[in-house]
């Protein structure tokens, strides 16, 4: 198994099964098109979403149902073509995408999650996407609660 | 705030070189034909808003942070 250095989590051995393509990179980050998403139970409920191009460049991400139960995320036709997916409706979480939530760590401790513009991963082709969607509900800093103290 | 009422296929001008042209206009949807000089950056703002977000994301990880926050998460019931 291909194992890469990374700045924050040490030596993460992966399976090319869990590297995701985004094709136009992520917004601020457009040249980083390779990630590991790593799920292992060290780090659950956790996902980590590493670049493969960067060492330093890692976000950590939840499932947005874990935040928000009913999370129902409009992903406008476009991108769905672009993912390779029908157009027509919305995919179906956990047979034909993958959502992940970007988290924030802000100073003071209070984390935020961006539920505006959810990752999208198409689970058959890697492929993956940051969809933006505009008039939505959700915000792009929603605050997670946490108990206890500080970060 | 600037407010200016324009037609379709009217323009306005703004500075030395940029110019917004009202192309379309249907179903609540307004389409644009921006001319600018190369080094002026255009950008659909909820993009800016979605990079600003991200670099705020990558900044701040390390094994304290991360370890901090998985406390947090799994005493919560609902993680």
């Amino acid at each position: 198994m291909p194992i890469f250095s990374t700045t924050q989590i040490g030596l993460l051995e992966y399976v090319e099964q869990d590297v995701v393509e985004f094709a136009e990179g992520l917004p601020a980050f457009e040249n980083e098109r390779r990630f590991v998403v790593t799920e292992c139970p060290e780090n659950r409920p956790l996902i980590y979403l590493q670049s493969l191009q960067s060492p330093h460049l890692l976000f950590l991400t939840l499932r947005p149902r874990q935040i928000v139960p009913d999370y129902a995320p409009q992903i406008p036709p476009e991108e769905l073509t672009l993912l390779g997916l029908a157009a027509d409706r919305q995919p179906e979480e956990g047979r034909e995408v993958a959502l992940l939530a970007i988290l924030s760590i802000e100073t003071g401790g209070r984390v935020s999650a961006n539920l505006m513009a959810p990752i999208v991963i198409n689970l058959h082709s890697r492929q993956a996407r940051q969809v933006i969607q505009t008039g939505t509900q959700y915000s792009h800093q929603h605050t997670l609660r946490l108990t206890g103290g500080t970060c | 705030m600037l407010i200016l009422r324009r037609k379709q296929g009217e323009s306005i001008l703004i500075g030395d070189g940029i110019e917004i042209e009202i192309i379309d206009l249907s179903a609540g949807r307004v389409k644009l034909g921006i001319t600018a000089p190369a080094h002026v950056t255009i950008l659909r703002k909820e993009i800016k808003l979605a990079g600003d977000q991200n670099l705020e994301a990558a900044k701040g990880i390390n094994v304290t942070t991360i370890a901090g926050l998985l406390t947090h998460l799994r005493s919560n019931q609902s993680y």
